[in-house]
């Protein structure tokens, strides 16, 4: 079902901890809240949910305005960030709790229960207690607790965060394949953006209780609109300076050291005479450019580093510091002290009003 | 340190208070059960013979129905403390970390008054002229004054005052340990503020009530002072009879024998409730689907 | 003997660690005394009578506080063949309790020289003990409560039956000294005696509907009465002079026949200060701890040359009333105290 937030307000204190967030997620939908630690993020879950009440704003599942609905009577259930299992009882029981408190028939539930486990790949632990099962199993038990109710949207709050690398990985993909294939509109909170990348449809960039930017992941990190969203997806080369003109979806942006970079825009980009950033990926810095790389550096290599798939090159262009992610040739990269040439498209370059 | 020395090390730790305990405790216990077997005459204990007449003098029936009244009045004032503590520890539980300090120390406070001076304090409330009747006189509730001392009521009401805090303290330690989370995901899951208190909240405190419960009945068994001023003669309990016996008779032989039956009929029943909570945890959630 | 071997050892244990310290030092110098926590403690210890007694015999004097008469002896007893104490004080039943398990050594006359002075009543199983004073026992009703219903004063033990007086009363249990000499007293009044006490608990039963309380302490006694809870109580004499004075209007007057509760002083057999424990007992009986005991807590001395004065000299027997005392039939007592006891719980205690 479509999940609707109407310009959501809520303070502790003097933290703003939901700034006026307005955000609209899909029917079977995989959508992520992303941000630092501390944005939000879990607060704007827990609004969902009904545990916070918002000072101002709406929530709107399926078209009906639940902001005032209680707690238990909403079709959402959340997976907590440290999963809140009932001790008390076994992984079976935990699972069943809500088809139990939805009155379900006896013979019903354990069908369901047993489905249930089986898709989060549980099935024969269901009489341990939470206790008795590993971090990961735990995750799993309170991902089919969630499920099993066959809710309207499922709130996921960091539910990988306390997981090692390798099981997290795992989970990754067996989260977005059980969510594909009950089709249920998802909601996933992260601070990690490789976690958010790898499994959404639609990413909302979260900072200081705001929305910064909401897009696909490619649309995140090949078209950062904000400062923030641009350094938070991942690594930048940056020039700061000022718009001297904007013409044919193109900006120049001339730096205090009298160099010229330009990058491609759209129509709401800072006008001539704003202070702004021209920005580039390392992986699209190339060496010795093509000729339709149009900005082009000369450069002294500072170090280089092999990372297995690329090469990390540090260089230097005058005053200012290049990163460049290159592909591993045959042929061995430059030694430190080198004489280069890098470049990149304009079309690869963004621009971003300055911080 | 090595293994060897870090393994022996709890044992050694425990040392000073196993002495103690062994010094204290279990040589007079010891020594309790053998009295109990020797005989008696006004010369003292008679060493020499070994009897079961204290014991067989227990079962007749004034003696086993002073041990039946200090059982019911016992079980009585833990039912009736818990079903008052709950809601109070509840309430404390989720008030502030100032607050909480202060209310309990508010509900601490008849522990430190004197036993008996909270006695004579009873005794002015709920005496023929005491504030209560005086109350309920004024408000035309009754004629003949209410009967609230020298009986059970009175015993009962100055021990659920006195022996309060022994069941609010752990069951308002369980309750504010409780992680909120749980309480969150059961509403999430469909569950109205009744059924999480059912199914997560009261599970969860149970064995905190349950100790508590248990140190107030053993506490309710022991008391003396309070049964004694608040009840009189009248309310005979096993502390008052024992106190006499071995005080005012000198009859350690029966003093031992009641001291044993007290002591084995309250580990009796601290054993059974505990084999109760556990066997009530399980499957708490899916049985109640039927 | 060896019955008593693993207690009085723990004892001991526990006696040492406590007195370890002083022990050294005072070798031979510190007599214990097992008596009562009260007034007995405020005199020795608030109103400097253990320094008195130090200057006047070189001994450090140290009380060993108990709550109770019963309380002391049972100490008594359990310390018995092996005693850390020199001198018991406490209640005459409870005392030849402890005489009945011979915990108490024969007073010698040329080390207690006092006991010359002494009336001849004083003198407790030949010699094992002496009586130092006597509290008589006596009633003491609510003056207010009377006055306001009209009723007339109480003069006689016969008193106690007035039907009027019917849930007013407070009697001291069986279980209490002044509870022994009263039931005595009720036998005696309809025909029976220490050896046939079957009337006097049946008197016993008649009342107890109309009992308050079964009442043992006379602070007990003082609340019931100013909460009006209560009006006639048959308790010490001096008791009701204490709870007059601490405001509540309680009238006390003893009734004839006049019965005794005497305090009594001895030495513990195998005592670990024999030369100390003389000095004690001989100090306790002189004419000025008497008298003081007299003039202070209002009790009658048995020695025979202690003169009380000011203002609690009204509560002192005089010469001609010390005759007109009745004593009673100690050892029957003794021997159906445990008795007694058990027939009180039983058939009286719990009557309505
Ligand atoms: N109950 C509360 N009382 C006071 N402040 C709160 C409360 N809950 C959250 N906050 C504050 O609101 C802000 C947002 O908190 P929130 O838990 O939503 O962050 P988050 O994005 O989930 O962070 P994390 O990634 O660390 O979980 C923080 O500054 C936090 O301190
Ligand atoms: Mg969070």
């Amino acid at each position: 079902m479509a999940l609707e937030l109407r310009d959501l307000r809520k303070r502790f204190g003097d933290v703003a901890a939901i700034d006026g967030v307005a955000l609209r997620i899909e029917d079977g939908e995989f959508f992520s809240l992303l941000g630092p630690s501390g944005c939000g993020k879990t607060t704007i879950l827990r609004t969902i949910a009904g545990i916070v009440t918002p000072d101002a704003g709406a929530v709107v599942l399926g078209g009906a305005d639940i902001t005032r609905r209680p707690l238990h009577a909403r079709d959402v259930t959340l997976v907590f960030q440290n999963y809140a299992l009932f001790p008390h009882l076994t992984v079976f029981d935990n699972v069943a709790f809500g088809l139990v408190m939805r009155r379900v028939a006896r013979a019903e539930i354990r069908t369901r229960v047993e489905e249930a486990l089986a898709l989060v790949r549980l099935a024969g632990l269901g009489q341990r207690y939470p206790a008795q099962v590993s971090g990961g199993q735990q995750q799993r038990v309170a991902l089919a607790r969630a499920l099993v109710v066959r809710p309207s949207v499922l709130l996921l709050d960091e539910p990988l965060s306390n997981l090692d690398a390798r099981l997290r990985d795992e989970m990754r993909g067996e989260l977005r394949e059980i969510q594909r294939r009950v089709g249920i509109t998802t909601i996933l909170v992260t601070h990690d953006i490789h976690e958010a990348f790898a499994m959404s449809d639609r990413i909302a960039v979260l900072d200081r209780g705001r929305v910064e930017q909401i897009g696909t992941p490619t649309e995140i990190y090949q078209r950062p609109r904000t400062r923030f969203v641009a350094t938070f997806s991942g690594q930048m080369n940056e020039f700061d300076g000022v718009v001297e003109a904007v013409a044919d979806g193109r900006a120049s942006v001339a730096t205090p050291a009298g160099r010229r970079v330009a990058a491609a825009v759209t129509d709401d980009a800072p006008g001539p005479g704003a202070r702004a950033s021209v920005m580039v990926r390392p992986e699209r810095v190339r060496l010795d450019p093509p000729a339709d790389a149009d900005q082009r550096l000369d450069a002294i290599v500072e170090s280089v580093t092999y990372l297995g798939g690329s090469i990390r090159m540090v260089a230097r262009a005058g005053g200012d510091r290049l990163l460049a992610d290159l592909p591993t040739g045959d042929a061995p990269p430059p030694a430190p002290g080198a004489r280069v040439v890098l470049g990149w498209r304009t079309a690869d370059a963004v621009l971003v009003a300055a911080g | 340190m090595n293994a060897g020395a870090r393994r022996w090390l709890p044992f050694l730790l425990l040392l000073p208070l196993t002495a103690v305990l062994c010094v204290g405790f279990l040589l007079p216990l010891i020594q309790s059960v053998e009295n109990s077997f020797h005989g008696f005459s006004p010369r003292g204990i008679d060493r020499s013979t070994w009897t079961l007449a204290a014991y067989t003098k227990l079962f007749d029936p004034f003696y086993a129905g002073v041990f039946g009244r200090t059982l019911r009045i016992s079980l009585i004032i833990s039912a009736i403390t818990a079903v008052l503590a709950y809601p109070v520890a509840l309430y404390v539980a989720q008030l502030r970390g100032r607050a909480q300090a202060f209310l309990l120390l508010v509900y601490m406070s008849p522990w430190l008054i004197n036993v008996v001076v909270k006695a004579f304090g009873w005794t002015l409330l709920l005496g023929p002229r005491g504030t209560i009747n005086t109350i309920l006189r004024t408000l035309g509730l009754t004629d003949a004054p209410v009967p609230l001392m020298f009986n059970e009521t009175g015993v009962i009401i100055g021990l659920i005052h006195g022996h309060f805090i022994f069941v609010l303290l752990p069951l308002w330690a369980a309750l504010a340990g409780i992680d909120p989370n749980l309480r969150w995901a059961a509403g999430n899951l469909g569950a109205r503020p009744w059924e999480i208190f059912r199914r997560v909240t009261l599970p969860l405190s149970l064995p905190a009530l349950m100790a508590g419960v248990i140190i107030n009945f053993t506490m309710n068994m022991a008391a003396f002072a309070t049964p004694a001023l608040l009840g009189g003669t009248r309310v005979q309990v096993v502390s008052f009879l024992a106190y006499e016996v071995n005080l005012v008779d000198l009859n350690w032989p029966l003093g031992a024998a009641m001291s044993m039956v007290l002591l084995v009929a309250t580990l009796v029943l601290v054993v059974l409730s505990q084999r109760i909570v556990a066997s009530g945890r399980r499957r708490v959630m899916f049985e109640g689907a039927r | 003997m060896r019955k008593d071997r693993i207690v009085s050892s723990l004892a001991a244990a526990a006696a040492l660690l406590a007195l370890a310290p002083s022990a050294a030092l005072a070798q031979g110098k510190e007599v214990h005394l097992l008596s009562w926590g009260g007034t007995i403690q405020t005199m020795l210890e608030k109103e400097g009578w253990a320094d008195r007694f130090k200057k006047e015999t070189g001994y450090t004097l140290t009380l060993v506080p108990k709550a109770t008469s019963s309380e002391i002896i049972a100490t008594a007893i359990a310390q018995k063949g092996k005693p850390q104490v020199d001198v018991v004080l406490c209640d005459m039943v409870a005392y030849l309790q402890g005489v009945e398990q011979g915990i108490f050594a024969t007073l010698d006359r040329a080390k207690v020289p006092n006991l010359a002075k002494m009336v001849d009543l004083a003198w407790v199983k030949d010699g094992k003990g002496v009586m130092t004073y006597v509290d008589v026992v006596g009633m003491m009703y609510q003056e207010d409560v009377f006055k306001r219903k009209g009723w007339a004063p109480p003069k006689s033990w016969a008193d106690i039956m007035r039907p009027e007086l019917k849930g007013q009363l407070l009697i001291p249990p069986v279980s209490n000294t002044y509870g022994v000499y009263f039931l005595i007293e009720l036998a005696r009044m309809n025909g029976g005696s220490e050896k046939n006490i079957d009337p006097g608990f049946e008197a016993l039963k008649k009342l107890a509907p109309g009992v308050v309380d079964w009442t043992t302490t006379f602070a007990k006694i003082g609340t019931l009465m100013q909460g009006e809870a209560a009006s006639l109580a048959v308790f010490g004499y001096t008791s009701g002079f204490e709870i007059r004075k601490r405001g509540t209007p309680v009238m006390p007057l003893v009734p004839v026949p006049t019965y005794m509760s005497p305090t009594v002083a001895g030495a513990m057999a195998g005592s670990p200060n024999p030369e100390g424990a003389s000095a004690l007992v001989n100090w306790l009986i002189s004419e000025p701890v008497l008298a003081y005991r007299g003039e202070r807590f209002g009790n009658t001395p048995m020695n025979r040359e202690v003169k009380v004065t000011g203002e609690n000299a009204e509560r002192v027997l005089t010469g001609d009333q010390l005759k007109t005392l009745v004593n009673v039939d100690y050892d029957t007592v003794l021997a159906k105290r445990a008795e007694w006891n058990d027939r009180f719980n039983r058939e009286i205690a719990t009557v309505r």
